[in-house]
């Protein structure tokens, strides 16, 4: 049952896939190690600090106190920095 | 020394049984608290982030992930460390201020009940149905797990490993709920790192120091040399090949498991206000960064020290078997079990949660025109919890039929993970996805996904390609939610009020409203 599946898929399926994908990935296979690594440090950066931008309010909502450890906004680069030094590095 | 008729000297099995005693107390002591059906499904929303952080991580670390990640990493090297940093820290934060916010201000129990407020009964059915089979075979695994590592190293027999399991979870999950779930997971989680940080300790001492473990496994060969790299090339002959880690496990199935795993946001529900419900989630991306240290550490070290084991998952439990003295064997177990028990407590406490609250309540209140009393649920989630544990006990041994579960159950993950991503995306960010939209979104992206598995090894650079499904269809649901939605009539705005970000954000009225129909 599941060959007779994956024959139908493969003829009815793979003819209309393959020539979208392909061009995708000769072009993924192309890109330098450089332009990896930047992509990946620059979603984790992207990832790690729009939420910097949050205001107060939105940031502090439900916090028993002020204080300024319970920005969370602070925590960011505590959290970010060392994942970016491992994909900076490794 | 005497000897417990196995590779376990009485000193190891001394420190495993106290663990054990002093997890059914902590269970037992936490029962005290359980008076209602929140307080046993959610705690009473009294938990504090440093709690919730840590159950998050030591729940989404199991026992799995100790045998097979540490096998994983020691046949494809570093790269597997990816699933723990680039597949958690920004999923974590954008949870942490997106989701957070709207699980906890909609005041929902799940995440199909919060879809289903969103979309309507169809969504929310699909997701109950999704969620609680996949959770239930997690567990059968996880079970299974338990019995094939205490088989191996220790030669007890694999039913007695399991039933002893159940035993064990099944009595403090029984009696505590969220709350025992949660505090047993700060001490499994202290154990879990003492233990696993010792076995590292261990392993690197007798490889000599950390450039002799790099130096001893690159001088084997090319075929080693992105051995320690993080990022490979997309043509490489690995499962993670750069595109696939970025675009599938780094925008996608993180995020979808985060934001959607119920044994993981469950933690997030009970949380004791809204500040620590989000801090919670951004200490869970801190703790994350340890977690390939300790648990694929010990795996690299394996690669260096037994460089032709015929299976990678022996990695762990020969370290063990060889290397520790006695007394930290002991320990080592209990941080197996920590692991173990910390995520058959949450998959276990979610399921239930998830049975009552989307399956069991709508169908009472259809049947018998008024929801089910309080006192009735709570007795209802300990008989289920009983139920569970022993279903799944029971159907552990089933596993040992599937050589290659592990990669069945990650294809399994792969093919809702994308169209619930999308389908709740959606509805948080956009008003205009509605009911016809989200359940097409659904049911197109779940095929898709299962049509690209059937054709992935022909489509994709990997011969695992749940990578590249798990984006893909979240691609293709995401397109069939937007246009189907654009095609039929908008959800009144009266139903969004309290669910979509633009109104919850700044909606007091709609906070009120929904404090007003949970009070009811």
């Amino acid at each position: 049952m599941q060959e007779l599946l994956q024959r139908l898929v493969d003829s009815a399926a793979l003819p209309l896939l393959k020539p979208w994908m392909d061009p995708i990935h000769a072009f993924l296979n192309g890109l330098p190690p450089w332009s990896w690594r930047l992509a990946v440090c620059a979603y984790l950066a992207i990832g790690g600090l729009w939420a910097a931008f949050l205001k107060r309010e939105a940031v502090f909502r439900g916090a028993p106190s002020q204080a300024r450890w319970r920005d969370l906004r602070l925590w960011l680069p505590l959290i970010l920095l060392p994942y970016l030094l491992l994909y900076l590095l490794l | 020394m005497e000897t417990t008729g196995s590779n376990l000297i009485f000193l190891d099995a001394l420190v495993i049984f106290f663990y054990l005693g002093a997890t059914l107390a902590l269970g037992a002591y936490f029962s005290r608290y359980v008076k209602s059906s929140g307080d046993f499904l959610l705690a009473g929303k009294s938990l504090p982030f440093w709690a919730i952080g840590m159950s998050i991580v030591v729940s989404d670390i199991g026992a799995i992930d100790m045998v097979s990640g540490a096998g994983a990493a020691y046949r494809f090297g570093l790269a597997q460390a990816n699933f723990d940093w680039l597949g958690s820290m920004p999923a974590l934060v954008f949870v942490a201020f997106v989701f957070v916010p709207f699980y906890w201000r909609s005041g929902v129990y799940t995440l199909p009940e919060f879809l289903g407020r969103r979309y309507g009964r169809g969504v929310r059915g699909f997701q109950t149905i999704i969620w609680t089979g996949f959770m239930l075979s997690m567990l059968a695994v996880m079970l299974w797990t338990s019995a094939v590592f205490l088989g191996t190293v220790l030669g007890w027999p694999r039913q007695t490993a399991i039933w002893l399991t159940v035993a064990v979870v099944g009595v403090y999950t029984f009696a505590g709920g969220l709350t025992a779930v949660v505090m047993t997971d700060v001490i499994q989680m202290v154990i879990m790192f003492v233990g696993a940080g010792a076995l590292l300790g261990l392993s690197l001492w007798k490889v000599g120091s950390v450039s002799a473990l790099v130096h001893t496994i690159s001088s084997r060969g090319p075929e080693y040399a992105n051995y320690f790299r993080l990022l490979l090339p997309n043509d490489a002959p690995t499962p993670y090949p750069w595109s696939g880690i970025l675009f599938g496990l780094g925008v996608v199935l993180s995020t979808a498991y985060f934001s959607s795993n119920q044994a993981v946001i469950q933690r997030v529900f009970g949380a004791r206000s809204e500040w620590d419900a989000k801090a919670s989630v951004l200490l869970a991306a801190l703790f994350k960064l340890f977690i390939p240290v300790l648990i694929m550490g010990p795996g690299l070290a394996a690669a260096a020290l037994y460089p032709h084991l015929k299976d990678p998952d022996s990695a762990v439990p020969t370290l063990v078997r060889d290397l520790l003295p006695p007394g930290l064997t002991g320990l080592v177990f209990a941080a197996f079990f920590a692991a173990l028990m910390s995520s058959v407590d949450s998959y276990l406490n979610s399921s239930t949660t998830m049975l009552i609250t989307d399956a069991y309540r709508p169908a009472y209140g259809a049947l018998a025109g008024r929801p089910p009393s309080d006192r009735h649920c709570l007795f209802l989630g300990r008989g289920l919890t009983l139920g569970l544990i022993v279903l799944a006990g029971a159907a552990a041994p089933f596993v040992d039929r599937f050589t290659t579960i592990y990669v069945a159950i990650q294809t399994l993950f792969s093919l809702f993970q994308g169209p619930t991503l999308a389908v709740l995306l959606l509805g948080v960010l956009w008003p205009r996805a509605n009911h016809a939209g989200g359940f097409a979104g659904l049911l197109v992206g779940v095929l898709c996904a299962g049509l690209l598995n059937l054709t992935g090894k022909k489509l994709f650079p990997s011969e695992e390609p749940f990578l590249f499904v798990a984006f893909w269809s979240f691609l293709v649901s995401l397109g069939t939610v937007a246009a189907v939605s654009w095609l039929t009539p908008p959800p009144p705005e009266s139903s969004l009020r309290g669910l979509v970000w633009r109104f919850v954000a700044r909606d007091a009225e709609a906070q009120a409203l929904l404090r007003e129909q949970l009070e009811k």
